[in-house]
């Protein structure tokens, strides 16, 4: 095969027609090779046959969807061809009895959406950039959000894959039913692997009928009592579809520390079950807001933007972990840290926060960052810095971005040596 | 010699071997005499019989990584054992191999309430968990027909289903972390109490690889919330189509359901000559077992839509528990379904193939052709709501050519459910016994792709090898090949 010249097989603007200027732009300031040319090719056999080629040339490239997470994790080193994944944007399949759907990885989430929603279902996740993720950067991101309370992670609703290996070969795993235990679970392999492993090609997703009705509640006031209130709902029959601790959000007074709380079904149960928490509120003497649709999926979508899209007064994006029970405690901490908002789902004790600067002073702020880390791992869990400005890249080099991955991480590395046996996907990021 | 990984070309020397593993774990830790080895012959799939050359049944974790160092000392393979339930001969003895057994690693090691976490040894059985934290309103979500008899551990290689995974999910979804002795005796944790630890999902990897990545010797699980109501539905048919349409209108009302279950006219009597149940009718062609659960509000509205969809579809008689004991009333006979097809039969063969749920009517016209061309009864009784079927082919292992016959049938369900968009096997596993289907459903570079992951845990293929991949030999070659190691057991009752 001959090699691949990327102005041959598309336009240079293309990468510029495809992102909108502003992803355009955070392309140029944090990879800055990312500025050439990129290959988007319009099918997956085409993709495979770009991967074939760039293989053949030991050429290393660098899977996007629609950009805009692609400064999450490391940087690839070296000079590295990216390879779009924007015009693998159909639906290929939607078994509304079956309550299932296969995508092209390059399909926008909000695209699915849109395409589901007439039949009454939707793909129950709430990613971050929810209105220009693609799935496959969703998947390759495990990117889920706070319907995981209800419907799991990424990776507890992917029922099967297709994918474009290094050498070009396209390969599956899973397939289109519920159940499936035939051959590997390649599909959480996948999720989170942040395109290191391969090129997602195509989903298989289930779907969910979109709730008859939603309603969220909003507490906050005196700590341990929101603490105790947090540990009654999680211990109780009630069925939220999202439980988060929130802070600094502007849909509290002052954005205080609070709750939000998501429910989700017949109408019946949820009036019942919101009457409940707010009586369980009201004992303990905490304030309440109820929101009520459009409302209330206002907030949630505000919500993860905010901890999520880097400003220029927060410019950090942190993705961490920590048992449950662990959340009030690290509240704590993050009140008496640099400017913040942030969520923590109250079940997973997942967490996601987007940070300023202590006083402008750098050091400080990694320094403070660094006991976060610590106190997250006591609580069996972890702290992932998924977006740094240049300020802070000398205090956390590339390797130091993830946080520990513990014993297991010779094994990813087996891993990685034999799915990219010469470093070409997404090189130096990740996994090195 | 089907199963024989030939790592090398003379027989290991078990004498040596095993003192060896007597040095190692204690004399008490090991089996060698043959009469004991007996038990560990085969696993639920008793028409596949291999004697061990070795028993090993560590305690701790540590000893399973002494035992497996032993096995890549002496090069010979290994397969974990938990407590031999499974049906698709994952457990089954491979040729001059050590079977490490974790039937004595049954403790239950840490009990989290706040954060809804339990660690168990993978010796511990499937209900242990519930029980030890239903005192408190909670339970382990996965419950497969056999989860008083089956261990996590091969829950957690089998990644098992059960009749309440339509809403919460299998294994998979429920497991958190796990320690793992790797097939070369390193220990690694994978995964933690907290989900989406940082690098690759190793515990997402494990779950489901049926003992060839290594054996997990921890796990920690998630643990629900009782529901603050339950409901089983009972509604009964006059023809199969219209129960599968039942279950098909119930999910296009937007109701999830814990569990969706449908048996057939033949597993209704072989289930009411047997366990006695006197709750599903006799004439029956099908019967539908639907369980809701949440809040009381919730439950009640959704109980009479379902009665409302089932009655549409000309159901005779409704009847509705929310009285646990009467609810579990309702659930023998299908947990029992199994038992009492081995009692209506002198053997039984199960399948486990699912088909999207829109195909359960097709599938089942397609068993029923498949039953009268070979002439063998089936019993169907299925997962209906995921559309898991387990058709129970009844036959007489003692005529000559009977086995082959259903095995040849079994195969004809599965390319069919494979036909129809669906797969070989929804929660048994591909095991010793359906590795020879996997080219029907994945290509070559697919299961290439596989290996990839299998090379990089196993280099060496020392954890349960020549299971779940195929390799040249057919499976009409591996039947016959296997009727010699039957013969050996002539006379030992199966269990
Ligand atoms: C600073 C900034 C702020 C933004 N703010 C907002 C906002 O407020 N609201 C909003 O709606 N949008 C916002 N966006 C846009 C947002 O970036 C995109 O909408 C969206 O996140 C795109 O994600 P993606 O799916 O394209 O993943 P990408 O960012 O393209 O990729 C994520 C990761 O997955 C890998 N990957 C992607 N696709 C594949 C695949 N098919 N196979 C294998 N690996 C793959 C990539 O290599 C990368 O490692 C913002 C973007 C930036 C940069
Ligand atoms: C009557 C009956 C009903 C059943 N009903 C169901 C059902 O409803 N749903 C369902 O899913 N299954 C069902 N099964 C199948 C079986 O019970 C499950 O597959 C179960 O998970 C097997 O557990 P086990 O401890 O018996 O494993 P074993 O049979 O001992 O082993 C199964 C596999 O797991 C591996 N293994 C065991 N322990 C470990 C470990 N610690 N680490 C790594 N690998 C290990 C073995 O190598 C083997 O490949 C049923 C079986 C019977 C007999």
């Amino acid at each position: 095969m001959r090699a691949i010249d990327p102005n041959d097989l598309n336009d240079p603007n293309d990468l510029n027609d495809l992102l909108d200027p502003s992803i355009g732009q955070l392309i140029d300031r944090s990879i800055g090779q990312l500025a050439r040319p990129a290959v988007i090719p319009e099918s997956i056999e085409r993709l495979a046959e770009v991967m074939a080629a760039c293989a053949a040339d030991r050429q290393p490239i660098v899977p996007f969807g629609s950009g805009s997470k692609l400064a999450w994790g490391d940087s690839p080193k070296g000079s590295v061809l990216p390879v779009g994944l924007g015009r693998l944007d159909r639906l290929v399949m939607h078994d509304e009895a079956d309550l299932v759907a296969t995508v092209e990885a390059g399909m926008k989430l909000r695209d699915l959406q849109a395409a589901l929603a007439p039949s009454g279902q939707w793909l129950p996740i709430d990613p971050a950039f929810a209105d220009s993720a693609t799935l496959g950067g969703i998947v390759a991101t495990a990117d889920a959000g706070s319907l995981r309370q209800r419907y799991g992670g990424i990776r507890d609703l992917l029922l099967g894959i297709s994918i474009v290996r290094w050498d070009g070969q396209i390969a599956k795993a899973g397939g289109r039913v519920v159940k499936n235990v035939a051959g590997y679970d390649l599909m959480k392999l996948f999720t989170g692997s942040f395109g290191t492993l391969g090129l997602l090609a195509t989903l298989t997703v289930r779907t969910y009928p979109i709730p008859e009705q939603c309603q969220t509640l909003l507490l906050w006031g005196d700590r341990p009592a929101l603490a105790q209130a947090a540990q009654g709902l999680r211990n109780s029959t009630l069925t939220p579809i999202a439980l988060d601790w929130v802070w600094g959000n502007p849909a509290l007074p002052e954005a205080a520390v609070g709750l939000a709380l998501r429910f989700g079904s017949v109408a019946p149960s949820v009036a019942e079950q919101m009457r409940r928490s707010i009586a369980l509120a009201q004992d303990l003497g905490l304030q309440s807001m109820v929101l009520s649709e459009p409302d209330e999926a206002d907030f949630w979508h505000k919500l993860r933007a905010a901890s999520t899209a880097p400003t220029s007064d927060r410019p950090i994006t942190l993705k961490f972990g920590a048992l449950p029970t662990a959340a009030p405690a690290l509240l704590d901490r993050l009140a008496s840290g640099p400017i913040s908002q942030g969520q923590i789902h109250a079940s997973s004790g997942l967490g996601w926060a987007s940070l300023g600067a202590i006083e402008g002073d750098w050091l400080r702020t990694s320094r403070w960052i660094r006991q976060l880390r610590a106190a997250c791992e006591a609580e069996q869990g972890f702290l992932t810095l998924l977006q740094v400005p240049a300020e802070l890249t000398h205090q956390f080099k590339q390797s130091d971005r993830w946080g520990d991955r513990g014993s297991g991480l010779a094994l990813m590395g087996k891993i990685k040596q034999q799915f990219d046996p010469h470093q070409l996907l997404n090189p130096g990021r990740f996994l090195v | 010699m089907v199963f024989a990984p030939s790592l090398s070309a003379t027989r290991p020397d078990w004498e040596a071997i095993a003192r060896e593993f007597v040095n190692a774990l204690g004399d008490r830790a090991v089996i060698r005499r043959r009469d004991e080895l007996l038990t560990y012959e085969c696993d639920g799939l008793t028409s596949y019989r291999h004697r061990p050359a070795l028993v090993v049944l560590p305690r701790t974790t540590e000893q399973v990584a002494a035992a497996v160092k032993l096995c890549n000392r002496f090069r010979v393979p290994f397969v974990a054992r938990g407590a031999g339930t499974g049906l698709s001969g994952g457990a089954l003895p491979i040729e001059d191999s050590v079977l490490i057994v974790t039937a004595l690693m049954k403790q239950i090691l840490k009990v989290d309430l706040g954060n809804q976490r339990v660690v168990v040894q993978p010796g511990v059985i499937n209900n242990w968990v519930t029980q030890a934290v239903s005192g408190a309103g909670f339970y382990y979500a996965p419950d497969p027909s056999s989860q008083i008899i089956c261990s996590i551990g091969g829950n957690v290689a089998e990644n098992s289903g059960g009749v309440h995974c339509l809403k919460y999910g299998v294994t998979t979804n429920h497991v958190l972390g796990l320690k793992l002795v790797l097939p070369d005796g390193e220990i690694v944790e994978v995964g933690s109490a907290v989900p989406e630890m940082p690098g690759y999902d190793l515990t997402g990897i494990f779950v489901g690889s049926e003992g060839t990545l290594g054996i997990a010797t921890e796990v920690t699980l998630r643990i629900l919330k009782t529901a603050d109501e339950i409901a089983v539905l009972l509604a009964d048919f006059t023809s199969m189509d219209a129960a599968a349409k039942s279950v098909a209108d119930i999910i296009a009302a937007k109701i999830i359901p814990g569990g969706m279950e449908i048996m057939d006219n033949l597993s209704i009597n072989a289930v009411e000559d047997v366990a006695k149940t006197n709750c599903y009718p006799r004439d029956a062609e099908a019967i539908l077992l639907v369980e809701l659960d949440g809040l009381a509000v919730e439950v009640a509205a959704n109980s009479d839509r379902v009665a409302q969809i089932c009655r549409e579809n000309g159901a005779r008689n409704i009847t509705i528990a929310t009285d646990s004991q009467e609810r579990l009333k309702l659930w023998k006979g299908r947990k029992s379904a199994f038992a009492a097809a081995g009692h209506v039969s002198p053997d039984y063969y199960v399948q486990d193939g699912v088909v999207p749920r829109g195909k359960l009517v097709w599938i089942l016209q397609e068993i029923a052709k498949l039953s009268e061309e070979y002439g063998y009864k089936v019993a169907n009784v299925f997962h209906a709501g995921d559309g898991n079927l387990h058709p129970l082919v009844l036959y007489d292992k003692s005529v000559p050519g009977q086995l082959e016959a259903v095995e040849e049938m079994g195969g004809e369900i599965l390319k069919r459910c494979v036909q129809a968009g669906g797969t070989i096997s929804g929660e048994h596993g591909i095991g010793a016994e359906k590795r020879c289907y996997m080219p029907d459903m994945f290509s070559a570079a697919d299961l290439e792709t596989m290996q990839w992951l299998r090379s990089a845990f196993d280099p060496l293929r020392l954890a349960n090898p020549d299971k779940v991949f195929p390799t040249p030999k057919t499976c009409g070659e591996a039947a016959n090949a296997q009727a010699p190691a039957q013969r050996l057991v002539e006379g030992v009752d199966r269990f």
